[in-house]
């Protein structure tokens, strides 16, 4: 066992590397720089973001889907032990869209930050975790093995901890919840890892390598349950850096515990929590489709359906009655992302049924809807954090309103990105729900064995696109219209909070139409697709994704956009006077006790809370064995002893 | 076969030379009076004696490296049959390490003390008989050697004659003794079915029909050395008695003394079960014993983690004992050796093997500095040594790599072995119980790794409080007589790093140990 | 006599009786309040194996097996050390806590 055999080493530089050296190294450097001034330590911090972001949409253009790997060590010298640590990136556009979709938004938010984080005390802190978590997010998605893949995974986790932990420096009720917050995000993230890396793992050990195309063409050669375990075991990551189902709480919790990534700053919340690292779980499941596309049982995908299902419903009903601006945007955020894990699964079921073309089309859809609720919900997070800012920390709806004619500057973006949000044409978010929404309905229109279960994800996705239309007209209606209450003050935000709003705003508005570039980006990918088996070489036929339906996508969008409707104008009627509370629902029981539950959201959280009081409990009171008299120790051991010897001779 | 020395090193060294120096050491207390003179003569035969054996140690292990067959060496002298294979020789590299190391730390901790020479004698007697543990053919002997090294590690216990180190002593002993008997009792079983208890005269048998009768004689062995290897349940001794010894006590103890058990047990699987084994046609690995070592392995180091965490949540007078946390530690880790001969492949006997060497070497370092502590500051508790790293910040490094060893951070030895444990189980002929038991061992490592982080953190990087109550000073007069100490303590921690980024001879070694065990 | 009663030997009774003896000895250590009837309870414990090797020597050989009697002999000196010196803790535990009483003994716990 033979650990270092570096012949010759010749290390030749490689530039594609920068791409995530630069913020990584950025972030040590900028540690230095802010002894000597603060102002120079943020100017070095967003140029090394920018210069990341330069370089990914330059790879951008460099992109195939041939397989372009660059290998970290030379070829020389990767036998031995080395092969084992053969760490390459892979430079497609699966990736390289992602890294664009993370340097970018990174640029724009740290740009939103200089107004944002103005007064912090603990700037060097912030400019270090917010660039390494650039550096780890970009390096998660170009990485083209599993060593590289782990560590960004692992990277951008504890850059969450940190930096959702980072009013750790406040005074008291905001310290210990920023402590606890951070503490629960890193322990509940943590259970995902491990599956993740246990997953990894299998598949290193049983193919020998850890190159994510090699794995690819020999995942076939495994067996059934293996296949199945390390599909689960993935899933089990993406569940919980994606905050599905149930670990829905450490991303937003109920308004009574309080305890959630929300309790970072906004600029954080909008950049990691719901514009990035939260999608890396959607991310990693496309990267290892092949693995879904194979595991060729049912049950998987019937526990998957169930996931997504009860995380979108459950979170945009909390969505609907939450009272803080952030929470409600957090709820928000859980319920899109389960849109993509439903795309994905969508996908799985029609590689399963041979669809290729269905599958192939859902795939892109949840690429796209990655791509705008990225776009839109970093726009809406922003401009939260801009009405935060202007009313002093100010966080409840209930609270505002009547803010439209003081604060146009930040009103006019959001309108845009709150209807992107709730998915009304021609803003971005309109063609990406309806994009995976149009491939669940063909799935159900091919009527394969897996239809009826297309038909259900269908039915649950306009239910779920109604609710966010109601939910996000709410969340407007409540914080702009109305009348303003007596004691609000108000500061205006600064230059550069606002332009970047702006630029986020054009951005929601313009991307829908780039569609036409996204799928001839992803035109060429069926060599991504080849699961497997070298010999399959299904053509994709184009996919375009349009502004107004066809007659063969006609039916979908027709229900969607009723759902749409339905939500937005009853949401608009109920709240257009200025309503604080509804009335009905607060003289009616049952609907009052439904609305207690989803606020409480459903008590997920107290569960979590109640088993971890329980199991200390049950740790505490383990202390008693440990009783120090010789007489129940004797016992003790005499009863380990039969109890083992019992079950050996009983089997 | 030849070594530096040029002639072949008898095995009978390893048992005479700690054994003489032992009784010249008696000798040295009985016939001298008590003066600075004696106490300097006991320093210089205890150093000279323990270095003497490491060397002979390190020489006999490159030996058996260096040798073309895995077959044991075999000794016959008038009395004992010793044998001698790779395992053997490098547990005995431990054991000497281990004590050549708490031998030059007594130079400064037990000075003060008058029966200085006895202590020396204790610590070799114990050597004598851990030694003899290993190099041993049968399982009479080695219940004879047994006793012989669990009496000095009793008297080890018990050797300040306080309150608690005489409850403690008294409790591992009465629970210790039990546990030898039992496996006394499965000894005897087992020389009425097989009619030998000769280790490779036992592998050699025909199957054996009464099965059931094997099987309690396999348990009743497995539960007596269970007792000293700290499996869960059997091992409500092991958090009293070991932070009632004197601190480089406590580093024998924690770091090889348990390691015995484990070697029981190791043999246990190599000589009886394969027997009982070859009746059904299958191996040991996958088999139900592989299974039960794997579970309670797993329970093993699940019980040490939780109960270390109460230690953190206590609040009673006594609370947050330093020692006693490490001695939890401590069970947590027997549990991942445990686990790792239940996997049962040269992978995992070989992590196994590496990891005893790894614990041994952490601990070791841990409970010298622990021992420094309570030398410079004379209080037992965790929250009186705040801002460690700030007033000794050797100290601190050193703890801190000891720290990082056990947690398993990568590029320490903990973490190759740790490594090597698990994907020695992830290879387990059992896939379902291989890969949970490795997903819960990883799991169980990631939890463990935060609260030696936080004891890191909360003792070495932390500003001591303000609050007067909890500030103890170190005491100057005391501290300039610890060269002794810091230099015990250094050394080993050079040997922990070492471990941690030139892991390669001794994984060599840990590997071909395992697999000349297997037939 | 029937053919059931006349097939139990020598050996087994003496094994059923060592058994006996350790399920005594394991009664004893685990109710006995005292600490000397705690040792009193483990000197029964040391017999019981011993007991077994006679029984044993029975079956390995027509004669007395030598093996099993030096295994006994050397076995009981172990035992007779380790009563020794746990009578040398009782003492020392005596002298602190005033009684001999285990139940008193638990300073350290938890």
């Amino acid at each position: 066992m033979q650990i270092f055999t570096i012949n010759q080493l010749e290390f030749i530089f490689k530039p594609w590397f920068l791409v995530f050296l630069i913020p990584i190294v950025g972030a040590l450097i900028s540690v230095i720089i802010g002894r000597v001034h603060y102002k120079l330590q943020t100017a070095f911090s967003i140029s090394t973001i920018g210069l990341s972001t330069i370089f990914s949409l330059f790879l951008l253009t460099q992109a195939t889907w041939e397989e372009y790997i660059i290998h970290f060590f030379p070829s020389g010298c990767t036998n031995g032990v080395i092969s084992y640590f053969d760490t390459s990136i892979v430079i497609d556009p699966l990736g390289i869209f992602m890294a664009v979709i993370a340097s970018g938004l990174g640029f724009l938010i740290a740009i939103f930050s200089i107004d944002y984080m103005k007064n912090d005390e603990a700037l060097t802190r912030y400019w270090f975790f917010l660039q390494l978590f650039v550096g780890g997010m970009v390096l998660l998605v170009v990485a083209g093995d599993l060593i590289f893949l782990y560590t960004g995974w692992k990277i951008v986790g504890v850059c969450s901890y940190f930096l959702i932990g980072h009013y750790f420096h406040k005074s008291e009720p905001q310290r210990s919840l920023a402590i606890k917050s951070g503490i629960k995000a890193f322990l509940m993230t943590l259970v995902g890892d491990i599956a993740l890396l246990g997953g990894l793992g299998i598949l290193w050990l049983e193919l020998g390598t850890v190159n994510i195309f090699q794995i690819m063409s020999g995942f076939l050669t495994l067996t059934q349950s293996l296949q199945v375990l390390v599909a689960l075991l993935i899933f089990v990551g993406a569940v919980g850096k994606s905050a599905q189902f149930p670990l829905i709480t450490w991303l937003s919790s109920p308004e009574s515990i309080d305890i959630d990534a929300m309790q970072g700053p906004t600029t954080v919340s909008a950049l990691i929590h719901a514009a990035t690292m939260v999608k890396a779980g959607v991310y990693l499941m496309s990267r290892f489709f092949f693995v879904f596309a194979i595991a060729n049982i049912e049950t998987f995908y019937l526990v998957m359906a169930f996931i997504v299902a009860i995380t979108a419903i459950l979170t945009a009903s909390s969505a609907l009655v939450s009272n803080d601006i952030k929470r409600v945007l957090a709820y928000s955020t859980v319920s899109q992302l389960s849109y993509m894990f439903l795309a994905i699964c969508i996908a799985g079921l029609s590689f399963l049924d041979l669809d290729y073309d269905v599958g192939y089309h859902a795939f892109l859809g949840a690429q796209f809807h990655i791509l705008s609720h990225a776009i839109f919900k970093a726009l809406l997070f922003l401009s939260a954090g801009a009405i935060i800012f202007s009313l002093h920390h100010e966080r409840n709806i209930k609270k505002m309103g009547g803010l439209f004619q003081e604060l146009r500057i930040i009103a006019i973006p959001m309108l845009i990105g709150i209807f992107a949000l709730s998915g009304i044409p021609p803003f971005n978010g309109y063609f990406s729900k309806e994009s995976v929404l149009g491939a669940a309905w063909e799935l159900f229109l091919t009527r394969g064995t897996m239809a009826p279960l297309a038909l259900l994800l269908f039915m649950l996705g306009i239910v779920t696109a109604g609710l966010t239309a109601a939910y996000s007209i709410r969340l407007y209606i409540l914080v702009f219209m109305g009348e303003k209450p007596q004691k609000l003050e108000i500061r205006k935000p600064g230059i550069f909070m606002t332009s970047v709003l702006v630029i986020l705003a054009s951005l929601t508005l313009v991307s829908g139409f780039l569609a036409r570039i996204i799928t001839s980006l992803f035109d060429q990918m069926q060599t991504y697709f080849y699961i497997g088996d070298s010999s399959f070489s299904h053509i994709f036929s184009h996919y375009e994704l349009v502004l107004f339906p066809s007659i063969h996508t006609i039916v979908p969008t027709l229900l969607t956009l009723t759902c749409i409707t339905i939500g937005a104008l009853c949401s608009y009627f109920l709240y257009r006077n200025g309503a604080k509370e509804i009335l009905f629902i607060r003289k009616n029981v049952f609907l009052r006790t439904l609305q207690t539950i989803a606020k409480e959201g459903f008590y997920i959280d107290h569960f979590f809370q109640w088993c971890q009081n329980g199991i200390m409990n049950i740790f505490w009171s383990l202390r008693k064995l440990q009783s120090g008299n010789l007489n129940y120790n004797f016992a003790l051991i005499g009863f380990v002893s039969v109890v083992i010897i019992m079950i050996f001779l009983i089997f | 076969m030849e070594n530096i020395l040029g002639f072949e090193i008898p095995l009978v060294i390893f048992i005479l030379l700690p054994a003489i120096t032992s009784f010249l050491l008696i000798g040295i207390e009985r016939l001298l009076k008590v003066s600075v003179t004696k106490k300097v003569i006991s320093h210089l035969v205890a150093l000279t004696a323990s270095l003497l054996d490491l060397t002979l140690a390190i020489l006999f292990g490159m030996e058996l490296l260096k040798s073309p067959s895995s077959n044991p060496l075999i000794t016959e002298t008038t009395i004992l049959v010793l044998r001698a294979d790779l395992t053997s020789g490098f547990f005995i590299f431990i054991f000497t390490l281990i004590h050549a190391a708490v031998c030059i730390y007594s130079i400064n901790y037990m000075h003060e003390h008058n029966d200085l020479a006895h202590f020396y004698a204790i610590l070799f007697a114990v050597v004598t008989g851990l030694n003899l543990i290993v190099l041993v053919n049968d399982y009479f002997t080695m219940f004879v050697a047994w006793e012989g090294m669990v009496l000095c590690a009793y008297a080890m216990v018990g050797f300040y004659r306080s309150r608690e180190s005489s409850e403690a002593g008294f409790k591992y002993l009465m629970m210790s003794s039990a546990g030898s008997l039992l496996y006394l009792f499965g000894v005897a079983f087992l020389y009425g079915i097989a009619g030998t208890l000769k280790f490779d005269e036992l592998t050699l048998l025909d199957p054996l029909t009464e099965s059931s009768i094997l099987y309690i004689a396999i348990l009743c062995m497995i539960i007596g050395f269970g007792v000293t290897a700290a499996i869960f349940f059997l091992n409500t001794w092991l958090p009293d008695a070991h932070p009632a010894a004197p601190p480089p006590a406590h580093a024998m103890l924690s770091g090889i003394i348990v390691i015995g058990g484990t070697y029981g047990i190791l043999r246990v699987i190599f000589t009886v079960i394969p027997v009982n084994m070859a009746e059904i046609g299958g191996t040991f690995q996958g088999s139900v014993w592989s299974n039960l070592l794997i579970i309670l392995g797993i329970l093993t180091s699940l019980q040490g983690n939780i109960y270390a965490l109460i230690q953190f949540m206590r609040k009673d007078p006594q609370a947050r004992n330093l020692k006693r946390i490490f001695a939890f530690s401590t069970i947590s880790h027997m549990g991942y050796l445990i686990t790792g001969l239940g996997a049962g492949n040269i992978l995992g006997i070989g992590g196994t093997l590496f990891h005893a060497l790894n614990h041994a070497a952490a601990k070791g370092v841990l409970f010298m500095i622990t021992g420094y502590l309570i030398y410079s500051t004379g209080s037992y508790y965790l929250d009186h040594y705040k801002g460690l790293g700030r007033r000794d910040p050797l100290i601190g490094i050193c703890f801190t790599i000891g720290l990082f060893s056990l947690a398993s951070i990568p590029l320490t030895g903990g973490f190759w072995s740790k490594l090597m444990i698990i994907l020695g189980l992830f290879n387990n002929k059992n896939p379902i119980i291989g890969i949970s038991a490795g997903l819960l061992t990883l799991f169980i490592t990631f939890f463990a790794a935060v609260g030696y982080l936080w004891l890191i953190w909360y003792l070495v990087m932390k500003e001591s409080d303000q609050d007067e109550k909890y500030i103890i000073k170190f005491d100057a007069m005391t501290l300039n007589n610890s060269g002794f100490m810091k230099l015990s303590i250094v050394s080993l921690t050079i040997f922990v790093l070492i471990l941690g980024f030139f892991p390669t001879v001794i994984v060599n070694f840990a590997i071909k140990a395992a697999s000349a065990l297997f037939p | 006599m029937n053919s059931y009663l006349r097939s139990i030997t020598d050996f087994e009774i003496i094994l059923a009786l060592s058994f006996i003896m350790l399920l005594i000895g394991m009664y004893g250590l685990c109710t006995k309040r005292s600490a000397i009837k705690i040792i009193m309870a483990l000197e029964i414990l040391v017999a019981a194996p011993n007991l077994a090797f006679i029984a044993f020597g029975f079956t390995q050989s027509t004669t007395v097996d030598p093996q099993t009697q030096t295994f006994v002999i050397i076995s009981l000196s172990v035992g007779a050390a380790v009563i020794g010196l746990a009578l040398a803790f009782i003492r020392n535990l005596w002298k602190h806590f005033g009684t001999t009483n285990v139940d008193a003994y638990t300073t350290l716990k938890g």
